[in-house]
């Protein structure tokens, strides 16, 4: 995990030296910059741009990938960080409309499917146990809000100083998830594995499957490829509370949070074309 | 005895030594050519064309070595065979050779031989594919000579339909802007432009550039600066642009559109631009806001670069040098930039050779030489047979001598490029005496109004405007850091005041 959310903090602040963040600019009048003035060396036209204090010049400059009035359909592979027992993976979707730069609104899908790790492996070939978690999800659909309250850009030296444009984005949206309690053949494992059962003394859960709702969090960049085209990664978290009850008839039930922690990589389309040079 | 001697000598080598008559050796020869033996065939023509006895069919003969050496890619060399039947043949291989020529110095861009070929031929030789060509260039000739009106009638006899067309329109609205025909000019600038709808074509640009002088030219500030920013940034011609706006905001007392041009024109990008007027123009901005300390470094920072550039100018002109060293001068300080390598101290400064490779006439020279570059090279991968032969020789001189009077005429246009500079920056620095004159008046001012404490400070323009406007409307605002990128560039905007009160 610890390698994660260090992967993920490069990832996030790898691009900084380039970010705007929101923060008002001081309009202050300056000190009379007058003995600066004097003092300054002149020795070629660019030294002249700091003849005027910097805050007297703003760069003011047509968005390189506007989203006003622009909606958005993207497609992304996606992979579930927190299970320890299996890798799980998938595709996602989402269709959004900006009616601002900095704020959009859309829905998403995700579905995904598992593979056993080793640890899973290892435990059941050597422990003879057949590990799962108490709930699976397996599908997600919501809406979100999307929140822009960063932009940058920074320079790649090795592309001959190709200019990459990104903005950072917040997502808060809900919907629901499909979830189950471990496949049949597990169960069926699980019943007759008495190990497990002895983990698990008098309790049964049974199995199921259901939407459920579930909440949503995230962030993540997009990186503008072209006027049209981005890239996109985000980090999701979709929560939900789940709710087990015994299977066996008794009145026992286990309540608690689960978090399914995604990571998304993918491409996204903004429509119709802008026309601006 | 001697006589028969001498015709004897005469005959062996004015007729070929096969036993043939000339026109049946002649249609020997023309039909190796046809049969695709260009190499053999050439041999053949020219060995042909310096005999006496083929006199008669000297027109054919060397228009058909031209036609053989265009075939081979020997475009300059057949240029050189045309010039024989356009001044000596009949009016079929006149007519013909000078269709053929044209559309060669076309390609290789040669004006001057075409002018020579014009020279020779009359309007009636001419194809009626090439005659717009011949009345493009008799008006760019009446235009040189300053007779507009003589020029604007050989242009507008060009058709809609000829690749001349809209060159010769835009030398009209030139012509009608020389005598100061505004509207007759912003006329033909305006249609030009609307004929083209790609937005960086280079005669749409050209047109919306001379559209925006005119404006100028007729007092009509505002307008001129709304067309000056219609002119697309991914074009050659935005540099100039931003500096004859920059003319434009100043005449219109828009002192901060003024120097949000600055911002760009004295960036790193445009740091061994020569561009002495901007800076001239930048001190004038700043006299009329009021800032003379400024003012002073700008016109410090004048005399820094442009004073030794003038130093250097002179040198050069008054060594004396013949035209072709002036070439290699420049084009040695520009293979040391290109290469990187350091420029002998003795060099032309950089801001020349930028001003030198802006010139167009200097770069349809260089195209010119890379072409007989290429067909030199041509010349040499050919067989050593015909390389050692005597039209290979011939082709190898006339190649080399051709390079050399471009070389000499590239090195005209140097010398003729330093003179401008060197009247250039005598004009500015007179300009910038006066410029000085005033600063050290305001100077005064402003130095009495601080001890009695009435200078104000005032606000920003922009003080009243959040960042968040700028960017709900679809734009990116960033505070400038001092940092220049290349994307920024022309959108920089001065948001500081005058300091007048």
């Amino acid at each position: 995990m610890k390698k994660l959310i260090l992967i993920f903090s490069v990832f996030l602040f790898f691009p900084t030296w380039g970010v705007q963040r929101s923060e008002s600019v001081d309009w202050k009048e300056a000190p009379d910059p007058l003995h600066k003035i004097k003092k300054l060396k002149v020795k070629s036209v660019s030294d002249l741009s700091r003849l005027s204090p910097f805050r007297d010049v703003v760069v003011i400059q047509k968005r390189y990938l506007p989203k006003t009035f622009r909606g958005e359909v993207g497609l992304s592979l996606n992979g579930l960080l927190n299970n320890k027992f299996f890798y799980s993976g998938g595709l996602s979707g989402q269709l959004g409309f900006f009616v601002q730069e900095q704020f959009g609104f859309g829905v998403s899908g995700m579905a995904f499917d598992r593979v056993k790790r080793r640890v899973a492996t290892d435990l059941k070939e050597k422990n003879g146990l057949t590990p799962f978690t108490d709930v699976e999800s397996h599908y997600y659909g919501g809406a979100y809000f999307k929140w822009n309250p960063f932009y940058g850009k920074f320079a790649f030296s090795f592309l001959e100083n190709q200019i990459i444009y990104f903005d950072m984005f917040f997502l808060l949206g809900g919907g629901m998830v499909y979830i189950t309690k471990g496949t049949d053949e597990e169960i069926e494992e699980t019943l007759s594995n008495p190990k497990v059962e002895s983990d698990n003394p008098g309790v049964y859960y049974a199995p199921e499957k259901k939407w459920w709702p579930a909440g949503m969090l995230g962030f993540g960049q997009t990186f503008a490829i072209n006027k049209d085209w981005g890239v996109e990664w985000n980090l999701r978290w979709i929560f939900y509370h789940r709710r087990l009850v015994d299977g066996r008839g008794s009145s026992k039930v286990e309540t608690g949070w689960t978090t399914d922690m995604h990571l998304s990589v993918g491409v996204n389309y903004y429509f119709p074309g802008v026309k601006y040079r | 005895m001697k006589k028969w001697v001498f015709l004897l000598c005469i005959a062996t080598f004015s007729f070929p030594s096969t036993g043939l008559t000339p026109r049946v050796y002649l249609q020997k020869v023309l039909n190796i050519v046809a049969g695709g033996d260009l190499i053999k065939g050439s041999q053949e023509l020219y060995r042909l064309s310096r005999l006496r006895a083929y006199k008669n069919k000297r027109a054919q003969i060397k228009y058909t070595l031209g036609m053989v050496f265009s075939e081979m890619g020997f475009h300059h060399m057949a240029a050189v065979q045309f010039i024989y039947p356009i001044k000596y043949g009949n009016r079929e291989y006149r007519k013909k050779a000078l269709d053929k020529m044209g559309q060669i110095l076309q390609y290789l861009g040669d004006e001057a031989l075409f002018y020579y070929a014009i020279s020779l031929a009359n309007f009636q030789d001419f194809p009626v594919t090439q005659r717009d060509k011949f009345y493009f260039y008799q008006g760019v000739g009446h235009f040189k000579k300053k007779n507009y009106s003589k020029s604007r009638i050989q242009f507008s006899k060009i058709k809609h339909n000829s690749l001349f067309y809209n060159r010769a329109q835009y030398h009209i609205g030139l012509s009608y802007a020389e005598q100061n025909r505004v509207k007759s000019a912003e006329r033909i600038f305006k249609n030009l432009a609307n004929t083209r709808h790609q937005i960086t074509d280079t005669v749409r640009v050209a047109a919306l550039m001379g559209l925006a002088r005119t404006l100028y030219q007729g007092g009509q500030f505002n307008e001129s600066i709304r067309v000056y920013r219609s002119v697309p940034r991914d074009t050659p011609y935005w540099h100039d642009v931003l500096l004859e706006s920059s003319w434009s905001y100043l005449r219109s007392t828009r002192f901060r559109s003024a120097l949000s041009n600055f911002q760009t024109l004295h960036s790193p990008f445009y740091q061994d631009y020569y561009q002495p007027e901007s800076l001239i123009l930048r001190a004038y901005v700043y006299l009329y806001i009021c800032r003379y300390y400024e003012m002073e470094k700008v016109l410090d920072l004048f005399n820094g670069l442009y004073l030794p550039t003038l130093k250097a100018v002179n040198r050069s002109l008054n060594a004396g040098n013949r035209h072709k060293l002036y070439f290699n001068e420049i084009m040695a300080v520009h293979r040391a930039r290109e290469s990187g390598s350091s420029i002998r101290s003795s060099s032309l400064p950089p801001v020349v050779l930028s001003r030198v490779m802006k010139s167009s006439k200097f770069k349809r020279y260089l195209r010119y030489l890379e072409k007989l570059d290429e067909e030199r090279n041509k010349l040499r991968a050919m067989p050593a047979e015909w390389v050692r032969s005597r039209v290979g020789r011939n082709a190898d001189y006339i190649l080399k001598a051709r390079s050399e009077t471009v070389r000499k005429l590239a090195g005209k246009e140097v010398k003729a490029l330093l003179r401008e500079i060197r009247n250039d920056i005598r004009r500015l620095s007179r300009s910038e005496e006066y410029l000085r004159y005033d600063m050290l008046r305001g100077k005064r001012e402003f130095l009495k109004k601080r001890i009695a404490r009435k200078h104000a400070r005032l606000p920003l323009i922009d003080a009243r405007t959040s960042r968040s406007y700028y960017i709900q409307n679809g734009y990116d605002y960033w505070p400038f850091t001092g940092e220049h990128w290349v994307d920024e560039l022309g959108n920089y905007h001065y948001v500081g005041s005058h300091k007048c009160r």
